[in-house]
């Protein structure tokens, strides 16, 4: 019944122009047709219309009783009330200009981060039917330090899943690393994957032109084909449309271009895999492999993706991989445990890592809003206070309950609605702002923008807004007692409940402050101690490049003598003061885990330790301090006795007490500790690390190194020497992302450094906002006790004594807020624990520190009031009443 | 001659009910048809019609759809929908009830009291 009412009034709205025709329609037919019955009996044409007009009565009153009866005027005093809202906001613009402002900087806070909530969780992946694409693993239980993500399958596995499982589509495996590219005589270096056959189809994109690798082309002996991708094609090719069939160098082998992707599609890139940090990969190789390489299970070279069939479920895919892993043997060595194979959805492998601190920054900036909701529901309360004659007249002439109520959220409504209009255009300049701090840990923030439904969210919080700011003054100000506000004129009755409910806003205010401030000194705190953290190298300045050689130097004596060679011209480089060579610099993304024997313990297949293989000089280089023993230098070469140095940490687990130098560990053979050298923060700077250990790269030759330079000379300039020296050394060769080491410690903490700066900036403006409000309920309150004050005064009071009764008012409300804050923020805190480094949730240093803060603005927000209480001037004060 | 009455409040909406519920009728068949059953007795005010049949249609009791009439003009039908036969059903037995009640009423005698 109601919904068809609805409908009917919806109708009658929507389309009044039709209702009315055919209401005019109606009623001339109704005439017409009684006019010709009157004619039938007898009577004369235009004295039977005339007749007909005349018994019909006023067709005007008769439509608008129509009218009323669909209840098309509701809209209409809609448009009344919002018309009379902004009217009355126009005569008090301090009020309306303060509301908007405080709802637009919540709204636009909200929007904002609700728009990268939106960007990063909720919206689909850029593949078709994304929930149905997984990620495949084969860890081997027991081995500590090695995530999930490092685990992709060994070959051989692969193929058995392929071969045996029935949940996928398709299947593929692919591998991430950097190639050098040359395209006449210019050399580059690009982010290149090798894929299998099925690689496209799994992702289901196809080239924009030509075609991409199917299965014809990982037949061995037709590999030398390469797909690119679109900034490749415009960047080098010049969006040429005839690129198809042009040969491009990889690793100084030619290779034929046979398609080119659509603009976006960058798989894997750095957000979607942890592996292939700082990269995006720009062309795509087939991957041949000999029947002996698909049987391999002597590595995992790639990762491995899967489309699942339509209507089979992760968990399905999970058991069945699962089942089918359970009747391997343990790949690479017999000595580990069997292996675990594990399916997970792309959703969960992106951006589940990123959910918690977003939804903490969500649930944060929501406080924030509360916080300016309740702040301008105290000042529509004010507001209130000062027009209870208004209403009450109102009220006497017979407006209703519900239609004051109407009146007044309708103005909560325009407040609100002009604030959120204002916030929405806002969060466009945050949201890029908050990008442009680059949180790189926070996968596809990039893509944040506003859409459809960022917007539709800025309209529900603006009608939240609305309701939480609009529903106390509305419903205490529909609520006043008439016979009360009308005998007293109403400047001075100002309701006890009234007032109540402004204290008690201000005290939820207050603690919700609390909360947040605590928030955000906890994160100041963890991220002024991650940033003192000893790292374990010492050098920012120092600059690092990958270098990477081809097939072409396929010999461990060729990679020795080119890097040899390479780094001695470094080192001859004017202002050049040490340089070396590492396999994977400390937090640059790479990773080496290995398992070694140490002489006098038996094998742990539970312990792994980081390894690298560096030059000599290399600790110099990065400021490492050597502890003990010697570094390694140019003598530790091939066929000499094989060296290792051991980190600090190493030592005193394996050897305590004692000293390490002359002790054997076994990792590809038997090497003599030589040095021992500080723990370094390899992975991440949050974390202790593991024990770690150094091979010398003249003895375990690697193809691809990072360049690492310590030098006074600028980056840049360094960068062009290195270009130009490996330019000279061969044309063919690149230099790969150059860095300084500084730039690495910041983007390792650049999501810390997000966290905090957006919970601080959202502390602050509560803060703020909280302030405001306190201080305007004291002044507001030294306005309605003038009288009273003015009599103390001249009964004889001393300045001192109005000033503490005025702060004793405003320090009981800050006391409760700051009691409840407190307890709120002893529960709350708990949650950020992740978040937090080297800091307990509950930390006396940050709840004192906090505490002081609100403590200094609170006084201060108290004392300007309570000081003008003292300017009242008793005579004018007593006259006045 | 014939008397006619003048409607009591409230009875229009009952009568028009009544008078759809025979059959689809247009506006002015709905005066027409109340007024041949009354045998002429019963006066409706034309001017009220209209809004009785916009509330009650907005209720839902009856619905409206344009067709054509006998003399091939376009005319706007009202008929009876299923919960406006509920509502006429419940409407007649309260009527019944109430003229019942005020019928005994006035036929009180002195000694009945």
């Amino acid at each position: 019944m109601r919904v068809k009412r609805f409908r009917s009034w919806l109708q009658a709205t929507l389309q009044r122009r039709r209702m009315e025709r055919e209401m005019d329609e109606e009623l001339r037919s109704h005439m017409q047709r009684y006019a010709a019955d009157l004619a039938r009996a007898g009577m004369e044409q235009g004295e039977a219309e005339r007749q007909a007009l005349l018994e019909f009565g006023s067709v005007g009153r008769t439509k608008e009783a129509c009218r009323e009866a669909r209840r098309v005027d509701l809209l209409g005093s809609l448009f009344l009330d919002i018309r009379y809202g902004l009217r009355l906001l126009r005569r008090s613009p301090t009020f309306a200009g303060l509301a908007i402002l405080t709802l637009a900087l919540g709204i636009g806070a909200a929007t904002a981060v609700f728009s990268l909530v939106n960007a990063v969780l909720l919206r689909a992946l850029p593949y078709p039917d994304p929930e149905r694409l997984v990620f495949l693993y084969e860890p081997i239980p027991g081995i500590p330090n090695v995530p999930l993500e490092a685990w992709g399958p060994v070959n051989g596995d692969f193929f058995t899943w392929q071969k045996e499982s029935h949940s996928f589509a398709y299947m593929a495996m692919f591998t991430t690393g950097g190639l050098n590219a040359s395209l006449g005589d210019s050399a580059f270096r690009v982010s290149g994957s090798r894929v299998t056959a099925d690689f496209f189809r799994v992702l289901g994109v196809s080239s924009a032109i030509g075609r991409t690798v199917d299965r014809s082309d990982v037949q061995p002996g037709h590999e030398r084909t390469v797909v690119i991708s679109d900034s490749l094609w415009r960047s080098r090719f010049r969006a040429d449309r005839h690129v198809l069939g042009k040969e491009l160098l990889l690793d100084a082998r030619p290779y034929r271009i046979i398609g080119v992707m659509p603009p976006g599609f960058a798989f894997p890139h750095d957000t979607e895999n942890v592996d292939t940090i700082g990269t995006t990969t720009e062309l795509w190789v087939p991957w041949t492999m000999t029947p002996q390489e698909r049987a391999s299970r002597d590595e995992n070279p790639g990762n491995a993706i899967g489309r699942l069939l339509p209507g089979v479920s992760l968990r399905q895919a999970q058991a069945e991989i699962a089942t089918i892993t359970g009747r391997f043997d343990p790949p690479f060595q017999q000595q580990h445990q069997k292996p675990a194979g594990v399916a997970r959805g792309f959703d969960q492998e992106i951006t589940g890592g990123s959910q918690r601190p977003l939804l903490i920054l969500m649930a944060a900036v929501l406080l924030v809003l509360l916080v300016a909701c309740s702040n301008v529901a105290g000042l529509a309360l004010a507001r209130a206070t000062g027009r209870v004659q208004e209403i009450s007249v109102r009220a006497a002439l017979g407006a209703s309950r519900l239609r004051l109520m109407r009146q007044l959220l309708t103005e909560s409504l325009c407040l609100a609605l002009v604030g959120g209009v204002l916030g929405t255009a806002a969060a466009f300049g945050i949201v890029r702002i908050l990008v442009n701090f680059h949180p790189a840990h926070i996968a596809r923030i990039q893509e944040t923008s506003i859409d459809g439904r960022v917007l539709l969210f800025a309209l529900c919080v603006s009608l939240a807004g609305t309701v939480f700011s609009g529903l106390f003054p509305a419903w205490s100000a529909s609520h006043y007692d008439l016979n009360d506000s009308i005998k007293s004129s109403g400047t001075r009755s100002i309701k006890g409940g009234t007032i109540r409910l402004r204290n008690a806003l201000i005290v939820a205010e207050m603690s919700l402050t609390i909360v947040l401030l605590m928030g955000a000194g906890l994160l100041i705190h963890s991220f002024l101690k991650l940033r003192s953290v000893d790292k374990g190298f010492a050098s920012l300045s120092t600059v690092t490049a990958g270098v990477r050689l081809d097939g072409r130097y396929n010999q461990p004596q060729q990679q020795t003598a080119f890097f040899r060679t390479l780094l001695d011209r470094m080192q001859a480089i004017p202002g050049v003061r040490e340089t070396a060579a590492v396999d994977h610099v400390p937090l640059g993304g790479g990773e080496s885990i290995s398992q070694i024997e140490v002489e006098g313990y038996p094998f742990d297949r539970t312990m792994s330790f980081e390894s690298r293989v560096v030059t000599p000089r290399y600790f110099a280089t990065m400021g490492i301090p050597v502890l003990e023993g010697r570094d390694f230098d140019d003598g530790d070469a091939a066929g000499r006795t094989p060296v290792i140095i051991v980190s600090r940490s190493f030592e005193r687990r394996y050897f305590p007490g004692r000293s390490a130098l002359g002790r054997r560990v076994h990792t590809s053979g038997w090497q003599t500790i030589i040095g021992v050298v500080a723990d370094v923060r390899m992975r991440e700077l949050d974390r202790t690390p593991p024990m770690q250990f150094y091979l010398p790269l003249w003895q375990v030759p690697l193809s691809a190194v990072a360049v690492v330079v310590r030098t006074a000379l600028p980056p840049e300039q360094t960068a062009s020497d290195l270009r130009r020296v490996l330019r000279n050394m061969d044309l063919a060769l690149a230099v790969d992302s150059v860095r300084t080491m500084g730039q690495l410690v910041s983007e390792a903490s650049a999501g810390r450094r997000f966290q905090t700066i957006v919970l601080t900036v959202f502390g602050g403006v509560a803060l703020f906002l909280s302030l405001l409000g306190l201080y305007g309920l004291m002044a507001y309150s030294v306005q309605q006790r003038t009288a009273e004050i003015g009599l103390r005064m001249a009964l004889g009071a001393q300045n001192r004594s109005v000033i503490s009764l005025i702060l004793r008012q405003g320090m009981t409300l800050w006391l409760a807020g700051m009691t409840l804050g407190l307890a709120c923020a002893l529960g709350v805190t708990r949650w950020l624990s992740t978040l937090l480094f080297e800091v307990q949730p509950i930390d006396p240093l940050t709840y004192s520190g906090v505490a002081t803060i609100f403590c200094t603005v609170a006084v201060i927000a108290c004392y300007v009031p309570a000081r003008r209480a003292t300017w009242v001037d008793p005579a004018i004060c007593l006259r006045c009443e | 001659m014939k008397k006619r009455f003048d409607l009591l409040q409230g009875t229009l909406d009952l009568l028009i009910l009544k008078a759809v519920s025979l059959g689809p009728l247009h506006g002015y068949g709905v005066l027409l048809r109340i007024k041949q059953i009354s045998a002429d007795r019963l006066a409706i005010q034309q001017g009220s019609l209209y809004p009785a049949l916009y509330r009650l249609e907005h209720q839902g009791w009856i619905a409206s759809q344009w067709g054509e009439s006998e003399n091939k003009r376009k005319a706007k039908y009202y008929r009876l929908t299923a919960s406006g036969r509920k509502a006429l059903q419940a409407e007649t037995e309260y009527w019944d009830r109430m003229a019942g009640a005020i019928a005994t009423v006035l036929r009180a005698t002195p000694e009945a009291v």
